[in-house]
Protein backbone atom coordinates (compact mmCIF):
# COMPACT_ATOMS: atom_id res chain seq x y z
CA UNK A 1 0.00 0.00 0.00
CA UNK A 2 1.30 3.21 -1.03
CA UNK A 3 0.20 6.13 0.91
CA UNK A 4 0.70 9.32 -0.87
CA UNK A 5 1.82 12.01 1.39
CA UNK A 6 0.38 15.14 0.03
CA UNK A 7 2.15 18.13 1.21
CA UNK A 8 -0.41 20.84 1.50
CA UNK A 9 2.00 23.21 3.24
CA UNK A 10 3.12 24.83 0.03
CA UNK A 11 -0.43 25.70 -1.11
CA UNK A 12 -1.99 26.89 2.16
CA UNK A 13 -3.15 30.51 1.85
CA UNK A 14 -2.34 30.83 -1.83
CA UNK A 15 -4.63 33.48 -3.32
CA UNK A 16 -5.57 33.74 -6.96
CA UNK A 17 -4.02 37.14 -7.50
CA UNK A 18 -5.22 37.61 -11.04
CA UNK A 19 -8.88 37.82 -10.05
CA UNK A 20 -8.10 40.13 -7.19
CA UNK A 21 -6.21 42.49 -9.46
CA UNK A 22 -9.07 42.50 -11.96
CA UNK A 23 -11.56 43.47 -9.27
CA UNK A 24 -9.26 46.13 -7.88
CA UNK A 25 -8.77 47.71 -11.29
CA UNK A 26 -12.49 47.63 -11.98
CA UNK A 27 -13.12 49.46 -8.71
CA UNK A 28 -10.48 51.99 -9.58
CA UNK A 29 -11.98 52.66 -12.98
CA UNK A 30 -15.43 52.95 -11.41
CA UNK A 31 -14.32 55.63 -8.99
CA UNK A 32 -12.35 57.46 -11.65
CA UNK A 33 -15.37 57.64 -13.91
CA UNK A 34 -17.95 58.53 -11.28
CA UNK A 35 -15.88 61.08 -9.43
CA UNK A 36 -16.96 64.62 -10.20
CA UNK A 37 -14.71 67.48 -9.46
CA UNK A 38 -16.94 70.07 -7.89
CA UNK A 39 -16.47 73.57 -9.25
CA UNK A 40 -15.42 75.99 -6.54
CA UNK A 41 -18.31 78.22 -5.60
CA UNK A 42 -18.35 81.72 -4.25
CA UNK A 43 -20.97 83.74 -2.42
CA UNK A 44 -22.26 87.28 -2.83
CA UNK A 45 -24.32 88.61 0.03
CA UNK A 46 -26.71 91.52 0.32
CA UNK A 47 -29.65 92.78 2.31
CA UNK A 48 -33.17 92.31 1.04
CA UNK A 49 -35.81 94.97 0.74
CA UNK A 50 -39.02 95.56 -1.12
CA UNK A 51 -39.83 98.91 -2.68
CA UNK A 52 -42.13 100.16 0.03
CA UNK A 53 -39.62 99.25 2.74
CA UNK A 54 -36.86 101.23 1.08
CA UNK A 55 -39.15 104.21 0.62
CA UNK A 56 -40.27 104.02 4.22
CA UNK A 57 -36.69 104.28 5.40
CA UNK A 58 -36.84 107.96 4.70
CA UNK A 59 -35.33 110.14 2.09
CA UNK A 60 -32.90 111.92 4.38
CA UNK A 61 -30.06 110.06 2.74
CA UNK A 62 -30.01 110.00 -1.01
CA UNK A 63 -29.99 106.42 -2.10
CA UNK A 64 -27.23 105.35 -4.41
CA UNK A 65 -28.94 103.08 -6.85
CA UNK A 66 -27.65 100.80 -9.56
CA UNK A 67 -30.45 100.14 -12.03
CA UNK A 68 -30.01 97.08 -14.20
CA UNK A 69 -32.14 97.35 -17.31
CA UNK A 70 -32.31 95.39 -20.58
CA UNK A 71 -29.78 96.61 -23.10
CA UNK A 72 -26.90 95.74 -25.35
CA UNK A 73 -24.24 95.70 -22.66
CA UNK A 74 -21.57 93.05 -22.19
CA UNK A 75 -23.64 91.15 -19.63
CA UNK A 76 -26.86 91.37 -21.65
CA UNK A 77 -27.98 94.44 -19.71
CA UNK A 78 -27.07 98.05 -19.11
CA UNK A 79 -26.20 99.49 -15.73
CA UNK A 80 -27.49 102.94 -14.79
CA UNK A 81 -26.00 104.97 -11.98
CA UNK A 82 -27.42 108.45 -11.79
CA UNK A 83 -27.28 109.77 -15.33
CA UNK A 84 -24.50 107.42 -16.42
CA UNK A 85 -25.25 104.41 -18.57
CA UNK A 86 -22.58 101.74 -18.38
CA UNK A 87 -22.24 98.72 -20.62
CA UNK A 88 -19.88 96.54 -18.58
CA UNK A 89 -19.22 95.49 -15.01
CA UNK A 90 -15.72 96.97 -15.13
CA UNK A 91 -17.14 100.39 -16.08
CA UNK A 92 -19.75 100.05 -13.34
CA UNK A 93 -17.07 99.31 -10.76
CA UNK A 94 -15.05 102.33 -11.86
CA UNK A 95 -18.17 104.52 -11.57
CA UNK A 96 -19.07 103.10 -8.15
CA UNK A 97 -15.62 103.89 -6.80
CA UNK A 98 -16.52 107.57 -7.18
CA UNK A 99 -19.49 107.22 -4.83
CA UNK A 100 -19.56 107.34 -1.06
CA UNK A 101 -19.27 103.85 0.32
CA UNK A 102 -20.71 104.66 3.72
CA UNK A 103 -24.15 105.28 2.22
CA UNK A 104 -24.40 101.83 0.76
CA UNK A 105 -25.88 100.94 -2.60
CA UNK A 106 -29.19 99.59 -3.86
CA UNK A 107 -29.17 97.11 -6.71
CA UNK A 108 -32.43 97.25 -8.63
CA UNK A 109 -32.73 94.74 -11.49
CA UNK A 110 -35.46 94.82 -14.13
CA UNK A 111 -37.38 91.52 -14.33
CA UNK A 112 -36.14 90.84 -17.87
CA UNK A 113 -32.39 91.10 -17.34
CA UNK A 114 -30.36 87.88 -16.99
CA UNK A 115 -29.14 86.72 -13.59
CA UNK A 116 -25.57 86.93 -14.90
CA UNK A 117 -25.90 90.71 -15.17
CA UNK A 118 -27.22 90.93 -11.61
CA UNK A 119 -24.30 88.89 -10.33
CA UNK A 120 -21.88 91.07 -12.29
CA UNK A 121 -23.37 94.24 -10.78
CA UNK A 122 -23.33 92.69 -7.35
CA UNK A 123 -19.69 91.73 -7.76
CA UNK A 124 -18.83 95.22 -9.01
CA UNK A 125 -20.40 96.70 -5.88
CA UNK A 126 -18.38 94.34 -3.69
CA UNK A 127 -15.16 95.06 -5.58
CA UNK A 128 -15.78 98.81 -5.32
CA UNK A 129 -15.77 98.44 -1.55
CA UNK A 130 -19.47 98.64 -0.72
CA UNK A 131 -20.24 96.52 2.32
CA UNK A 132 -23.85 97.76 2.65
CA UNK A 133 -25.63 96.41 -0.38
CA UNK A 134 -29.35 95.99 -0.80
CA UNK A 135 -31.29 94.04 -3.39
CA UNK A 136 -34.55 95.78 -4.20
CA UNK A 137 -36.55 94.12 -6.99
CA UNK A 138 -37.84 96.42 -9.70
CA UNK A 139 -41.28 96.15 -11.26
CA UNK A 140 -41.49 96.00 -15.03
CA UNK A 141 -42.08 99.53 -16.25
CA UNK A 142 -39.67 101.10 -13.76
CA UNK A 143 -36.20 102.06 -14.82
CA UNK A 144 -34.88 104.91 -12.79
CA UNK B 1 39.54 20.43 -13.01
CA UNK B 2 36.73 22.76 -12.82
CA UNK B 3 35.44 23.63 -16.19
CA UNK B 4 33.70 26.94 -16.68
CA UNK B 5 30.21 26.67 -17.84
CA UNK B 6 29.78 27.72 -21.41
CA UNK B 7 27.40 30.62 -21.94
CA UNK B 8 25.10 28.42 -23.95
CA UNK B 9 24.43 26.29 -20.96
CA UNK B 10 23.66 29.11 -18.56
CA UNK B 11 20.18 29.08 -17.36
CA UNK B 12 18.35 32.28 -18.06
CA UNK B 13 16.39 33.41 -15.11
CA UNK B 14 13.15 35.12 -15.74
CA UNK B 15 12.65 37.92 -13.25
CA UNK B 16 9.29 37.50 -11.55
CA UNK B 17 7.09 40.57 -11.30
CA UNK B 18 6.24 41.27 -7.70
CA UNK B 19 2.55 42.17 -7.62
CA UNK B 20 2.27 42.94 -3.93
CA UNK B 21 3.47 46.58 -3.96
CA UNK B 22 1.37 47.28 -7.04
CA UNK B 23 -1.75 46.02 -5.33
CA UNK B 24 -0.89 48.10 -2.29
CA UNK B 25 -0.59 51.22 -4.42
CA UNK B 26 -3.82 50.50 -6.27
CA UNK B 27 -5.71 49.96 -3.02
CA UNK B 28 -4.29 53.21 -1.67
CA UNK B 29 -5.56 54.98 -4.79
CA UNK B 30 -8.99 53.48 -4.34
CA UNK B 31 -9.13 54.61 -0.74
CA UNK B 32 -8.01 58.07 -1.83
CA UNK B 33 -10.71 58.36 -4.46
CA UNK B 34 -13.35 57.05 -2.11
CA UNK B 35 -12.57 59.76 0.40
CA UNK B 36 -12.20 62.60 -2.04
CA UNK B 37 -15.33 61.97 -4.05
CA UNK B 38 -17.69 64.67 -2.96
CA UNK B 39 -20.92 62.85 -2.37
CA UNK B 40 -22.56 65.99 -1.06
CA UNK B 41 -22.48 67.46 -4.54
CA UNK B 42 -24.96 64.85 -5.70
CA UNK B 43 -27.81 66.70 -4.03
CA UNK B 44 -26.86 69.99 -5.67
CA UNK B 45 -28.86 70.40 -8.82
CA UNK B 46 -27.15 71.34 -12.01
CA UNK B 47 -27.49 75.04 -12.56
CA UNK B 48 -25.02 77.15 -14.44
CA UNK B 49 -24.01 79.69 -11.85
CA UNK B 50 -22.78 83.16 -12.82
CA UNK B 51 -19.02 83.25 -13.21
CA UNK B 52 -17.93 85.63 -10.48
CA UNK B 53 -15.31 85.49 -7.75
CA UNK B 54 -17.76 86.26 -4.99
CA UNK B 55 -16.80 87.96 -1.80
CA UNK B 56 -16.30 84.81 0.21
CA UNK B 57 -15.46 81.23 -0.36
CA UNK B 58 -18.37 78.83 -0.23
CA UNK B 59 -18.43 77.07 3.12
CA UNK B 60 -20.95 74.32 3.68
CA UNK B 61 -23.54 75.55 6.16
CA UNK B 62 -25.87 72.89 7.46
CA UNK B 63 -28.50 75.37 8.61
CA UNK B 64 -28.71 77.20 5.30
CA UNK B 65 -31.77 77.06 3.07
CA UNK B 66 -30.58 76.53 -0.48
CA UNK B 67 -32.95 77.48 -3.26
CA UNK B 68 -32.01 76.76 -6.85
CA UNK B 69 -33.54 78.76 -9.68
CA UNK B 70 -33.28 77.05 -13.04
CA UNK B 71 -33.12 78.67 -16.44
CA UNK B 72 -36.82 77.91 -16.99
CA UNK B 73 -37.65 79.92 -13.83
CA UNK B 74 -38.57 76.90 -11.70
CA UNK B 75 -37.51 76.66 -8.09
CA UNK B 76 -35.76 73.67 -6.57
CA UNK B 77 -35.12 72.83 -2.95
CA UNK B 78 -32.87 69.83 -2.29
CA UNK B 79 -33.21 68.85 -5.93
CA UNK B 80 -37.01 68.74 -5.80
CA UNK B 81 -39.08 71.11 -7.90
CA UNK B 82 -41.10 73.26 -5.53
CA UNK B 83 -43.59 76.05 -6.06
CA UNK B 84 -42.78 79.53 -4.81
CA UNK B 85 -45.57 79.33 -2.24
CA UNK B 86 -44.10 76.13 -0.77
CA UNK B 87 -40.62 77.63 -0.72
CA UNK B 88 -41.87 80.66 1.18
CA UNK B 89 -43.86 78.46 3.57
CA UNK B 90 -40.66 76.53 4.29
CA UNK B 91 -38.72 79.73 4.87
CA UNK B 92 -41.45 81.22 7.03
CA UNK B 93 -41.41 78.13 9.24
CA UNK B 94 -37.64 78.50 9.63
CA UNK B 95 -37.97 82.19 10.47
CA UNK B 96 -40.53 81.42 13.15
CA UNK B 97 -38.41 78.61 14.57
CA UNK B 98 -35.16 80.63 14.61
CA UNK B 99 -35.61 83.22 17.28
CA UNK B 100 -32.03 84.23 17.99
CA UNK B 101 -30.25 83.40 14.77
CA UNK B 102 -31.13 85.01 11.45
CA UNK B 103 -32.23 82.60 8.77
CA UNK B 104 -29.58 82.00 6.13
CA UNK B 105 -30.79 81.75 2.56
CA UNK B 106 -28.59 80.88 -0.37
CA UNK B 107 -29.95 81.26 -3.89
CA UNK B 108 -28.20 79.40 -6.70
CA UNK B 109 -29.68 80.89 -9.84
CA UNK B 110 -28.84 79.92 -13.38
CA UNK B 111 -27.00 82.77 -15.05
CA UNK B 112 -29.28 82.62 -18.11
CA UNK B 113 -32.47 82.76 -16.06
CA UNK B 114 -34.35 86.07 -16.18
CA UNK B 115 -34.45 88.21 -13.07
CA UNK B 116 -38.23 87.83 -12.77
CA UNK B 117 -38.24 84.64 -10.61
CA UNK B 118 -35.36 86.02 -8.57
CA UNK B 119 -37.22 89.28 -8.01
CA UNK B 120 -40.39 87.46 -7.00
CA UNK B 121 -38.40 85.29 -4.63
CA UNK B 122 -36.61 88.30 -3.16
CA UNK B 123 -39.87 90.14 -2.59
CA UNK B 124 -41.57 87.18 -0.94
CA UNK B 125 -38.50 86.43 1.21
CA UNK B 126 -38.33 90.03 2.40
CA UNK B 127 -42.01 89.91 3.33
CA UNK B 128 -41.46 86.58 5.12
CA UNK B 129 -38.90 88.22 7.37
CA UNK B 130 -35.62 87.32 5.70
CA UNK B 131 -33.27 90.26 6.10
CA UNK B 132 -30.39 89.11 3.91
CA UNK B 133 -29.48 86.46 1.44
CA UNK B 134 -26.58 85.29 -0.64
CA UNK B 135 -26.22 84.53 -4.32
CA UNK B 136 -24.16 81.52 -5.36
CA UNK B 137 -21.51 82.02 -8.02
CA UNK B 138 -18.97 79.83 -9.72
CA UNK B 139 -15.48 81.02 -9.06
CA UNK B 140 -13.41 81.25 -12.22
CA UNK B 141 -10.41 78.92 -12.19
CA UNK B 142 -7.29 80.77 -11.18
CA UNK B 143 -9.26 83.49 -9.43
CA UNK B 144 -7.48 85.05 -6.44
CA UNK B 145 -8.62 83.98 -2.99
CA UNK B 146 -11.64 85.90 -1.71
CA UNK B 147 -11.21 88.03 1.40
CA UNK B 148 -13.37 85.89 3.62
CA UNK B 149 -11.48 82.70 2.86
CA UNK B 150 -10.20 81.03 6.04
Amino acid sequence: MKFEHRDFGKHVGALPLTTLIDVVFLLLIFFLVTMRFASPEGRLGSGLQVERQSAAQGTALERQVVWIVPGEGAEGAVFRVGTSELGSAAALEARLRLLERDRGVFVRPHPDVPVGAIAAAWQACADAGFTDRWYVPMKAGGGG
Amino acid sequence: MKLLRSPARRRTRIMGFDMTPMIDVVLQLIIFFMYTTQFSQVVRSEVELPLETGEEEAVEQTDEIIIDVRADSTYLVAGVETSLDDVIAMVRAEVEASVDEPVRVLVRADKTAPARPLNELAERLALAGVKSWRLGTERPRGAPEAEGTP
